[in-house]
Formats: structure tokens, sequence, C-alpha cells
């Protein structure tokens, strides 16, 4: 096989043709790239014009070619500088090139080839300077023609059954060690659920759990439920990124909006038996990056319902966040935020009789700020793609209320250990 | 009040997930409510634990009509002034309307989640109804001749007496009672022990998951039916028999009825007098 590789971005001295004569977006260190693989068995030329119209590639068909271009929108023009179709470079991706099947060599044609058009000491890829035809270029060409089904199906096989994607990309050692971790997070979650006393507290005099008994519980029961949580986001990730690309992902630094999923734990004291509890929060953000490193934006939004006086909390916050280091895949930032919480109870029960004693029974409303500080670390397992620890500490101005109706009181400073996973546009 | 936990908990925690810190408060308090115009008093209460001891009504100077209790409110707080103030913030309320009364908690929203009720002993004159409710938390009545309904979601339930009828509803626990009264009872999971302790009557039993052991009064003119996957024994003066699956027998007229039923667990009939 005959493969040519063009990086069309490093311009300086078009070495091969004056075809293009303008090119805007040339890709200096550091610029995210990714690479358009067009197949062997079309003939014809095609420029490539990026969304401004310039010309930044032309490539004469008839063998497997590889360019690499700036993360960006490109059209695909035939000879008579018809468009024929477009298409999205993605950062760090590897894809293939679907022609119209008219461009398509006959059968008949691939028993007996003809000549390429193209010179064999001629480069295919007229536009920019063609560098060796490398090993692992050939690879990931032969990678994108076998695994294209592969990108889906894989992280599709590992939501289903935990490692079976990585065994699906022909990495079986990595899919058992994914397998046999998550089997065992998700074991031990369930052992320390079911070590629970659901009746503890119901005996008058009882003094319940020790304290260090239970605070271990609950402590490794709420850390293997986010590890596990994490593990198994991270293997479907992992299954994708595996399929598409072996490279390490290149992290979108230049992202405007992130999405955030995000789970907060705390293991504190609590009124009578059992004395302490868990205390948990899932909550929905959406930042914004300002200016690079600086993200800003609406964060912890949940809904919480309890079935003690049926109340129902809205929460949302303000989080403003700096990235002081982003290198590879791993990003560190600090920051801080307030989450505002509205707490609505319904009526009381109707007072037997009127008089001074009666209960008050109309609804009851709650309000509380909650100013926070934290430290956020994020694993990219693609480009697009985190898993995060955010440990904050947290003061209630008011009474602060969780999932399952748990609340902590006012002033009671609270370290918490979030888990999230985010994703960026 | 004393401070939230201990040192090495707090390191684990920090190293782990984390912790809030903060002040444990107590507030105890007692009541007294006149029942002098009351049948029937209901007490519906959040997770407490509820200890009932009837006296005869009979001897008012030793039992006058008053519902008396004690107990305490439990809270925890950010700041030890906040622990006091909380704790005190709850309260009982009594009210009372046509022959029937009910105590039931006036828990605030500001409070509602950091303070805990722990209640003591419950006393009152033996003949009024009693209906009580409650969460997580034993039940416990001893001595009374009206009619008793226990409803809680986790808890065993122990009954001595209810003479004019019984009706318990368990979640989760044990249920241990001894009645001369019918009685329903039923448990989600747990076992029952019911003893019949005066004439013959009604006894229905159910349990999602635990054994049955049931003493009857008389096996006369009872019309019996045990349904459960695991072993049936049956030792009366009348009947004897082991089985599994299902038994059914009528004696007499069969116009007291028996049904105990346990999907998951053994049954166990006796009479008073196996002999």
């Amino acid at each position: 096989m005959t493969l040519h590789w063009a990086i069309a971005g490093i311009l300086a001295q078009p070495a091969v043709s004056t075809a293009v004569a303008h090119y805007d977006a040339a890709p200096s260190q550091g610029t995210q790239t990714g690479r358009l693989v067009f197949p062997p068995d079309h003939r014809g030329t095609v420029t490539v014009r990026d969304a401004s119209g310039n010309a930044v590639a032309q490539v004469s068909l008839g063998r497997r070619v590889m360019v690499e271009l700036p993360a960006g929108s490109y059209a695909l023009h035939d000879a008579d500088d018809r468009k024929v179709g477009e298409l999205e470079v993605e950062a760090g991706q590897v894809q293939g090139v679907e022609l119209p099947e008219a461009w398509a060599v006959p059968e008949a044609e691939h028993a007996a080839p003809t000549p390429v058009e193209t010179p064999k000491n001629q480069p295919a890829v007229t536009t920019g300077r063609l560098g060796p035809v490398t090993p692992e270029a050939e690879r990931e060409v032969e990678l994108v023609r076998r695994r294209r089904w592969k990108r889906w199906a894989s992280p599709l096989l590992s939501a289903v059954a935990p490692g079976g994607g990585q065994a699906l990309n022909g990495q079986p050692g990595r899919g058992l060690a994914v397998f046999t971790g998550t089997l065992g997070m998700v074991l031990g979650t369930v052992a320390l659920w079911a070590a629970r006393d659901p009746a503890e507290g119901a005996t008058p005099g009882d003094p319940g759990r020790g304290a260090p008994e239970e605070v271990t519980r609950l402590a490794g029961f709420t850390g293997l439920v986010s590890a596990a949580g994490l593990l198994y986001i991270g293997q479907i990730l992992d299954a994708h990124a595996q399929a598409v690309d072996r490279r390490g992902p290149k992290p979108w630094r230049r992202h405007q909006m992130a999405f955030e999923v995000s789970r907060f734990t705390t293991v504190a004291f609590a009124p009578g038996q059992p004395a302490y509890d868990l205390y948990s929060d899932w909550s929905l953000a959406l930042m914004g990056q300002l200016v690079p490193r600086v993200t800003f934006g609406l964060s912890d939004a949940s809904i919480k319902y309890s079935r003690n006086r049926q109340s129902l909390t809205v929460q949302a916050g303000v989080r403003t966040a700096y990235r002081f280091f982003d290198r590879r895949r791993v990003w560190l930032a600090v920051g801080g935020g307030a989450l505002f919480q509205g707490t609505r109870a319904d009526d009381l029960p109707v007072p037997l009789a009127e008089g001074p004693d009666s209960f008050a029974t109309e609804s009851e409303r709650a309000y509380t700020i909650v100013p926070y500080v934290h430290f956020d670390a994020r694993l990219f397992l693609l480009d697009r793609w985190s898993l995060g620890l955010m440990p904050r500490v947290s003061l209630p101005l008011l009474p602060r209320r969780f999932a399952r109706g748990r609340v902590l009181p006012r002033y009671a400073a609270t370290f918490e250990l979030g888990a999230n996973v985010g994703v960026y546009f | 009040m004393r401070r939230c936990g201990k040192l090495h908990a707090f390191a684990l925690l920090v190293a782990t997930v984390g912790c809030a810190l903060g002040f444990r408060g107590e507030a105890p308090f007692t009541g007294e409510h006149a029942l002098d115009t009351t049948d029937e008093l209901r007490i519906e209460l959040p997770d407490t634990p509820l200890t009932v001891l009837a006296c005869a009504a009979d001897d008012v100077e030793a039992c006058p009509p008053v519902l008396s209790y004690d107990g305490s409110w439990l809270s925890v707080a950010g700041t030890r002034a906040d622990a006091r103030d909380q704790a005190a913030t709850p309260v009982l309320r009594f009210e009372r309307a046509d022959g029937y009364a009910l105590l039931r908690a006036d828990v605030p929203l500001s409070v509602v989640g950091i303070v805990d009720l722990e209640m003591g002993e419950l006393r009152l004159p033996d003949d009024r109804h009693l209906d009580l409710r409650t969460g997580v938390g034993d039940v416990s009545v001893r001595g009374t001749e009206a009619t008793v309904i226990v409803d809680a979601e986790i808890g065993d339930v122990e009954i001595r007496g209810a003479d004019e009828g019984l009706a318990v509803r368990t979640g989760q626990g044990n249920l241990d009672v001894q009645t001369p009264g019918h009685a329903d009872l039923g448990t989600g999971s747990g076992h029952v022990e019911v003893t019949q302790t005066g004439a013959p009557r009604d006894l229905l039993v159910s349990t999602g998951q635990g054994d049955i052991t049931v003493t009857l009064a008389s096996d006369a003119d009872i019309d019996l039916e045990i349904r459960t996957n695991g072993r049936i024994s049956v030792r009366t003066p009348s009947i004897t028999t082991v089985t599994s699956g299902q038994f059914a027998r009528r004696n007499g007229n069969g116009s007291i009825r028996i049904e105990l039923s346990s999907p998951r667990g053994d049954v166990e009939v006796r009479g008073v007098d196996p002999g």
C-alpha cells in the first residue's frame, strides 16, 4: 500500500505546486489539528477549501492519502471547482472522507488496475510539504479503515458490560482490569449499603453503632459510589477514545462553554440516632470561559424533594474558577462561588379545633446562601470530556438542604468532596 | 453539648469524603394533658420510640385521667447557642375535640432535619382507645384495655393488653403480642409471636419475611388457614400436623377465623395447653 502523508499547515515553501495561492490557517505549534483520510478506490482530484474559501489542499485520488488540517469546517470541490461535500475536522481525530460514488473505480478496474494519473514519483497531495511515510501513520490509516463502526460499538458495549469495549478494541487486559475494578467497587458498595442498620435509633436507650464504625462505613460507601461512577463513565469514554485514536487527548482549551454533572458528598453529624449521616447533592453546572483560563457560570443547579413536610427545594448558584495548570490531559483550578436554595414546605394538617394553641397550617418557605471555595482537578479522556474531583469548603449561612431530606445547620463549616463529569463546547 | 466526633474520625473524614463541624444540643420537656372528655387518643409523632404504660382507670387516685409524658429534643448546629436554641424550637401540641384528642409535633421548617425527638414514657388510663403512629421507632404498649392501633415505618412492636382489639402494621420489625382481643397484625419483614390470653378471638397475621408463632386460646370452632413456603407445624388439642405450602382446617362451627401468612418463613401454631 502506498501512503502519502501531507501536512497542509506547514507551507513555508510549497515544495510541489502553487495551486494554493494563500493559506490563512497555518497551524503553529500547539494548534489543534485533525486528519483526513482519502480512500484509494476513487479517481479524480479534490480540492479542500476552508471556511473562508481558501484552498488548503489539493488531493489526487487513486491511492490512500492522509491530510492534516487545523480543526474547523471545510468543503470539498471537484476539478471543476464544484462543491461536492462538506466535512468537519475535529482536533485529534482521524476520519475517513466519503466521496461521491460516481468517482469510485469500477470493480473491473480493481482487477486490472489502470495506471494512476499521478506519476508514482509525484506526491498525491499537490499542496503542502510531504513528509515520510511513517509506520505510525500507516497504522492510523488502517485504524480508520478497520474501526469506524467501533467508535460507537465500543462505548456502547462498555456501557452494557464494563470493559467490553476495551476488549472489542483489542485490549483484553485493559478490559479485564476495568471489569474487575468496576465489579469490585460495585460489590463493595452493595456490601457497605447492606451493612447499614435501618432500625438504628428505633430502640429506646440504644446507643447505636459506634461513631468510628459508622463514619467509616459511610465514608467507604460514598467513596466507592463516586469511584465506581467515575470508573464506569471513564471506561465508556476510554472505549471510544481507543476506538478512534490511541493518541492521548488534547483538552479543548479554547472551549466557550462546559456542561458538568456533579455529585457532592460529605459525612457529618446528625441529630439523635444514627449520630452520623451521609449528605449528598447531585447538581448541574453550565460554565463559560470568559477569557482563557477563567470560567464563570451557573452552577449547583438541582431540585430536591423530601417527604418530610412534603418540601421542595430549588437550588442554583454561581461559580468562578481560574485554571492555573493545564498540561497534557490534566487541568487544575481553584475558585469559589455561592449556591442559593429556596424551599417550600406544604401546609400542615388542619388542626382539630381553632384556638391559640393550634398549628400554623400555612405553607412555609426558607432560603439559604452557601458560599464556598474549591479546588478542581480534571482528567481528560477525550478532547471534550473530562472526569474530575472537586473538594470544597462551604459555610451555610442558613440551614442547607441535601437530598433525601438531610439538612446541615447554619454556620456548620463543611468539607465536601465532589466528583464530576464535564463536556466542553 | 460536645464537639462533633473524635479526632481520628475527623481525620478519616477529611482524608476521604469530608465532614461538617458543629455542636449538639438537647432540650428536655414534660407534658400533661387532661383526658376527661377524651375517649380516643391519637399520638402521631416523627421518628421516635413510643412506650405507653396504661394504668387502671377505675382507680382515679392512682390513675388520674391525664396523659403525661416526658422526652427531649436533640439538635445539631453550627454554634453552641444555635444548638441550644434549635433544640428548644419544636414543640408537642395536644388538641382535643369531641371525645377525640391528638398529640403531634410542630416542627418549623427552619429546624426540620436538624432536630430529633426522643420520647420517654407516655402514661394514661387504660380505657382510652389508642392510635399510635411514628416513623422509625419501637412501640411498646402495656396494660391497655381499650383498642390499640399501631402504625410504624420501622420498629419492633410489643403489645401487652389491647383487650378490645388490636391492629398493628410496621414496615420492618418483629411483633410480640399477648392479647385477649382480636388482632390484625402485619409486618413487611420480621418475626411474629402472638399469644391469645383470653377467650378465642379472630387472628390475622401476615409477614413478608419471617416466622410466625401463634398460641391459640382454643382450637374449638376455628377456621384455620395457613399459607407459607416454609414449614407448617400445628399442634393443638384437635389438630396435629406438619406440612408446607398451604394448610386449612375448620373445627366446630368455624366462627373464629385464624389466618396466618408468610411467603418465606415457618409457621407454628399451638394451643395454650398442648397437652
